[in-house]
């Protein structure tokens, strides 16, 4: 059912609903039923400037011009109008369509999830005024109408990209570009892209030589930029930098005095100079007379008044002078303050010219006259090249062309080489042909005597229609700096022009193989055209039909004319989060475009089934969970990492409420640091929390070399491909990665990708949409070079070594204590025994017997900690970096404290201890194995109270059974050990303690 | 130029990210000298690749003698480039001569480079007075000489040379991209290279720089890496690489690899 216009109004803002009113407009206009997305595009493109206008503008493919492009665009639009069928009874205002309508929910579910909008979000909610809590800003509208397949199909006739068109939207334009209104600006396709003279501070213009004769010295690159400099408006004092500066110096003066007409262009032809570097030098260094040096300064005036041409170059000479090392300050003070008179006297007519040898002279200077930069308006120029050696190198080329016997017709002698006109254009390394060189020429002095002809009459003749249009424009485009830059309209012209011929003559002449479009008069040509060759490599992409597109395409039950066209666009598209059909996952997807009330009813209805109190008070508004909430239930699982709860809460609840930064509502977490039991439960947490379920958790070691069940499940399967295959299978949970350090470069590939766009793509391409999932990512190392600092503070109790107990039977014997025992150290009532020492014999004993293909667990314990820290190259090391700078939070874990809990432990069973024996001075001795399956039974369990029951039951029990059995004496020792042999089993997530213990 | 320098030059725009890099081969070379480097950066970055216009993979006539006699007119052609693309700001990897034009242009606009690497970088090759650049006058031209007289065998004898390590792919690669020029192209930027000099001007670099220097270099030794560390004018790290020769990104690509994404993210 169409919506009446009046509903969809409420949802829009002001603006965009000025957009839609004209969209309603055109489709009154054309008598169409309803209004739908065609007639909103073309509405979008009908003012001069508009969003959509500037974008497509934008995002225009350089080999066309775009504003061909945009009237391809629009023409294609207006043929799809064409199509619409018309309605007999054509209403005042045609209801708006049901795909126009969705393109609003779904830009306003978009708006929704951007943090920038919130706050006018929670504005209108208190007006609570509308039926719908977002009001669609305009940019929000086009992006999700450009969203529509069939626009997509649209403007991919026209040669555009959507997504192209999107990015172009929202990503403004860089600032230089955006001064200039985007609907002014030339053609792109002949050469009036901001290239290299579109930064306003280095190129104001560049120098034409068009006359230079072939004599050796003059044009040479220095002296082209020092000119260049002269001849700016701001920072037109050359200082040059550099050890060759005083080289290039000399030699630009040379330049100059032996410098004939038509080397400079006409605002600087005719500039004199003068150098006063010696009587400076002579003044600063030798104590000269102040009269002498005066007198100079005097004649430089005169000179300057006495000028005819554009002005004097005055040549200070090298920099290092004024510095004055220990020679008397007033001098130099004296030539610095008559050289800045000089400037403010005569201004534009004079300019100051120095060098220094490195940049130390010049900052010397500065320190000294910290203004000095401002009032000689300096420019500083580094010059890193004598100009002499370089022509030596120009000269020997000719004898050097003449030694490649073996190359001998190979090369081609360059063009510029015979050619008598040496254009020596900053941005031209391509040299015009001699025809079009004679054209320019023409031109160039046709200028100089001040008519102007018509370009477009000149080449005429010769030139194919399209090129005329556009140097029309490319004249149109001279007359704007014509207004604004009156001085330098001159250059700016002959730039133009020199633009202009090389273009044409590379077009016409030397690449022959550019495809010359006819653009004519005939607009229809002109959409063939762009279909002709936008079509070729369209259909040749959309061969590799994959099996998700496939599924799309019956999702979404396209027509199957436009299969071809509409299959990219949907494989581009951001917001039609729906396409990737999952059956269980459906509901919450659906339900992501519509009102957020009924988002929360899906959700509780979902899961409230198998909550606990506390959670499923919680849990009744999913969409909000407050943070302290989260707290208080992590807390309750993970009682030691208090600070890095509260990250997550606060966290968790803001992306959870749309604050979040990554797209689609997914949450990205990094957890760092050690505590790899507490970073797994909190996990379960959120899983319960956010998921329902403590099982919604894809577990995914990204160190699987390392584990042997992961061989089984990876065989034939890339760690992205099983990634992937579990994302699919459960797209409502939390994914915790661990060891994401490890990842190898595909999963790292794949995983930035999905931070990235919230599509995780496996080993074929294929990419995985993920939507409202929480992603874990956990790494043990810190940061760099701390990685195990933490952990080797806790050598006494290492985590690894903890996560490899086992749970084994426990027994409890009875021994004499050894005498010597007694005198060397002071006896405690319960020892933990050595380890080291103790294991040792206790392996040794073992191999004896133990069958040799058993891997030996010594070794492999001290392998698998130093292999941790080997294995963090650089590599993994930098791009985890990148990565984690992505996410919404890095939580830093802190190290488990083993050694309080151990004591607690010992403290413990002290107390029981003391409670059944009875006897005084008995010595419990505790082996270390036992001790480390103590501590992880604890840290792996939900809370100290199991222990406590364990002790108080097992342990005391054991204990007695032993006191009964035993005539134990102040003598005897009591030794807690395990058994060797009995069940041995792994426990990652719960080790349990034996029920019992055997009394030997 | 406008549109057509991308063409001329043969500007690839690869990798996807927000963050925009840009990889400028040194004399010898062309762009696929970073092809090994490239996947360490395509997933996180915008990479720019180009040739430099005496590249062999550059049509020789766009080469002017007359303009490209300093490293200047490079240094235009890199921010015409990245202008035309558009480019606010990026991060610059340069190897050996691109490394000095991209210190220019860091001068020319500080604003547009966030991080400059430097791959063998040399401010001076030739010794002087307090500094030790690696080779003398005589030796130099004794270098043009052989250059002239027969390039191709110069070209076999001066790639291993120049690679260092021990590696015969990348001295074939060299070779080959080496071959590729033309050999007055060849002479004319050698010259051009060993004429020029950065020491006055490093002070004006403000733009972090990190210097990546192998453990022996034929064409820079060690004492220059010091000396750009001691005058850039900017942040500057000194990145030691446990390889030999002049091409780290031909001889060793995964370590230089791993150190530039660190220097990078740094």
């Amino acid at each position: 059912m169409p919506t009446p216009v009046s509903t969809a109004r409420q949802c829009l803002t002001d603006e965009a609903a000025r957009a839609l009113d004209d969209a309603v407009a055109v489709a009154r206009r054309r008598s169409h039923a309803q209004t739908t997305s065609f007639h909103a595009v073309s509405a979008f493109l009908a003012p001069p400037s508009s969003i959509l206008r500037d974008a497509c503008t934008r995002a225009g493919r350089s080999a066309y011009s775009p504003r061909l492009q945009l009237r391809a665009l629009e023409l294609s639009v207006g043929v799809s109008l064409d199509r619409l069928p018309t309605s007999r009874t054509v209403s005042e205002a045609p209801p708006v369509s049901n795909s126009l309508m969705a393109a609003i929910k779904r830009s306003q579910a978009n708006q929704r999830r951007h943090p920038e909008s919130f706050h006018l979000h929670q504005i209108q909610n208190q007006q609570a005024t509308s039926l719908s809590s977002v009001r669609v800003e305009l940019k929000h509208f086009i992006l999700s109408i450009l969203d529509d397949p069939n626009v997509s199909r649209v403007l991919l006739d026209a040669g555009f990209r959507s997504y192209d068109i999107k990015l172009a939207i929202v990503r403004p334009p860089p600032p230089p570009i955006s001064r200039v209104p985007m609907t002014r600006r030339p053609p792109l396709f002949l050469c009036n892209l901001p290239g290299g003279d579109s930064d306003p501070g280095r190129s104001v213009f560049r120098f034409p030589f068009s006359g230079v004769s072939l004599s050796s010295s003059d044009g040479d690159e220095n002296c082209r930029r020092i000119a260049a400099i002269l001849g700016k408006d701001k920072g037109r004092n050359p200082l040059l930098v550099g050890v060759c500066a005083a080289d290039a110096l000399r030699s630009f003066d040379e330049f100059l005095k032996r410098e004939t007409a038509g080397v400079l262009p006409s605002e600087l032809t005719g500039l004199a100079t003068i150098s006063i570097d010696k009587e400076i030098l002579l003044y600063v260094n030798e104590g000269g007379s102040e009269e002498m040096i005066g007198l100079k300064f005097k004649e430089v005036g005169q000179l300057v008044d006495n000028c005819s041409g554009p002005g004097i170059v005055v040549n200070y000479g090298e920099m290092k002078q004024l510095n004055g090392d220990g020679k008397p300050g007033d001098a130099v003070n004296f030539v610095v303050s008559k050289l800045t008179d000089l400037l403010n006297l005569y201004g534009r007519k004079i300019w100051l010219i120095g060098s220094a040898e490195s940049d130390e002279a010049y900052l010397k200077l500065l320190t000294r006259f910290p203004s000095i930069q401002k009032d000689w308006d300096l420019n500083l120029l580094p010059i890193t090249s004598s100009s002499k050696s370089s022509i030596d190198g120009f000269l020997s080329k000719p004898s050097l062309m003449g030694s490649f016997i073996p190359f001998g017709g190979f090369f081609s002698t360059p063009s510029d080489f015979s050619n008598p006109l040496i254009i020596t254009n900053q941005s031209q390394s391509i040299t015009r042909c001699h025809l079009c060189n004679e054209k320019y020429e023409q031109e160039v002095s046709a200028m100089r005597e001040g008519s102007i002809p018509s370009v477009a009459d000149q080449c005429s003749a010769s030139l194919p229609p399209w090129l005329q249009m556009a140097e029309l424009d490319s004249n149109k485009g001279l007359d704007t700096i014509k207004a604004t830059n009156d001085g330098l309209l001159f250059n700016a012209k002959v730039m133009g022009l020199q633009k202009k011929w090389n273009d044409i003559c590379q077009r016409c002449h030397h690449m022959q193989s550019f495809p010359k479009l006819d653009i004519s008069q005939s607009l229809p040509q002109v959409s063939n055209m762009l279909n002709l060759n936008e079509s070729p490599n369209k259909s040749n992409s959309n061969l590799k039909l994959r099996p998700m597109d496939l599924q799309c395409d019956s999702a979404t039950k396209l027509e199957e004319t436009q299969i071809r066209t509409t299959l990219t666009s949907i494989t581009t598209d951001l917001g039609l989060g729906t396409l990737y059909a999952f059956p269980h996952c459906q509901q919450p997807n659906k339900s992501k475009s519509q009102d957020p009330n009924e988002k929360s009813h899906s959700f509780s209805g979902s899961k409230t089934s198998q909550f606990d109190v506390t959670t499923q008070s919680c849990m009744k508004k999913p969409y909000d969970l407050d943070p302290k909430c989260i707290r208080r239930v992590l807390a309750e699982m993970v009682s030691w990492q208090n600070e890095a709860i509260s990250a997550i809460s606060e966290t968790v609840s803001n992306c959870r409420n749309g604050y979040g930064s990554n797209l689609k509502g997914n949450i990205w977490l990094s957890f760092v640091g050690p505590d790899k039991v507490g970073k797994k439960k909190i996990a379960e947490g959120l899983a319960k929390l956010v998921f329902g379920r403590q099982e919604n958790v894809i577990w995914i070691d990204m160190n699987f070399q390392q584990l042997d069940d992961y061989g089984v499940k990876l065989r034939g399967k890339t760690v992205v491909d099983y990634i992937a295959e579990a994302l699919m299978e459960k797209p409502q949970s939390v994914v915790y990665l661990e060891n994401v350090d490890k990842a190898d470069l595909s999963a790292q590939k794949s995983l930035s990708y999905a931070i990235k766009t919230g599509k995780f793509p496996d080993s074929h391409g294929r990419e995985i949409s993920i939507n409202n999932m929480i992603f874990v990512v956990t790494s043990d190392v810190l940061k760099g070079d701390q990685s195990f600092l933490s952990c080797e503070q806790q050598v006494e109790y290492s985590e690894e070594r903890l996560l490899r107990a086992k749970c084994k039977q426990m027994q409890i014997s009875v021994e004499k204590r050894v005498p010597k025992d007694d005198s060397s150290k002071k006896r405690k009532l319960i020892e933990v025994v050595d380890s080291t020492g103790h294991m040792e014999q206790h392996h040794k004993k073992l191999k004896a017997c133990l069958d040799l293909n058993l891997p030996v667990e010594d070794d492999e314990e001290i392998d698998g900690e130093t292999y941790v820290s080997d294995s963090m190259t650089e590599n993994s090391e930098a791009w985890l970096e990148t990565f984690f700078d992505q996410m919404d939070e890095r939580v830093v874990f802190k190290p488990f404290d083993f050694i309080s809990l151990a004591e607690k432990i010992l403290e413990e069973i002290k107390i029981n201890f003391e409670k059944t024996i009875e006897v005084e001075k008995i010595q419990l001795e505790i082996q270390s194995e036992v001790m480390d399956q103590l501590l992880a039974a604890v840290w792996l369990s939900e809370g100290k109270t199991t222990f406590q029951e364990w002790v108080e039951h097992v342990l005391a029990r054991g204990f007695l059974e032993a006191k009964q059995r035993y005539d134990i004496t102040a003598e005897s020792v009591l030794k807690l050990l395990s058994c060797e042999g009995a069940s041995e089993k792994v426990h990652s997530q719960s080790l349990s303690l034996p029920d019992d213990i055997i009394i030997k | 130029m406008g549109n057509n320098i991308l063409d001329a030059l043969n500007v690839r725009v690869l990798g996807s990210g927000d963050k925009i890099l840009v990889l400028a081969h040194g004399l010898g070379t062309d762009q696929s000298a970073w092809n090994r480097i490239l996947p360490f950066f395509t997933p996180y970055y915008r990479v720019i690749l180009y040739d430099l216009v005496f590249a062999g993979s550059v049509n020789p006539d766009y080469f002017d003698f007359r303009r490209y006699t300093t490293l200047d007119p490079y240094v235009d052609d890199l921010l015409c480039i990245l202008d035309t693309l558009r480019v606010t700001r990026c991060a610059y990897v340069g190897h050996s001569l691109s490394a000095m034009i991209g210190l220019l242009a860091s001068i020319c606009r500080p604003d547009l480079f966030s991080k400059l690497i430097l791959i063998g970088a040399s401010p001076r090759f030739l010794n002087d007075r307090d500094y030790n650049g690696g080779f003398e006058q005589g030796e130099i031209e004794k270098v043009f000489k052989a250059m002239k007289a027969n390039y191709e065998a110069w070209v076999n004898g001066y790639a291993p040379l120049a690679v260092g390590a021990d590696v015969p792919d990348a001295v074939q690669e060299f070779s080959r991209t080496l071959f590729n020029m033309r050999p007055d192209i060849s002479l004319f930027v050698s010259r051009t290279v060993f004429s020029s000099d950065f020491r006055g001007i490093l002070g004006l670099v403000k733009v972090p720089c990190c210097i990546i220097q192998t453990t022996k270099d034929g064409s820079v030794p060690s004492s220059v890496a010091d000396y750009l560390k001691a005058h850039l004018g900017g942040k500057t790290t000194l990145e030691p690489l446990n390889t030999e020769g002049h091409l780290p990104h031909l001889s060793s690509p995964i370590q230089l690899g791993d150190v530039l994404r660190r220097a990078l993210s740094r």
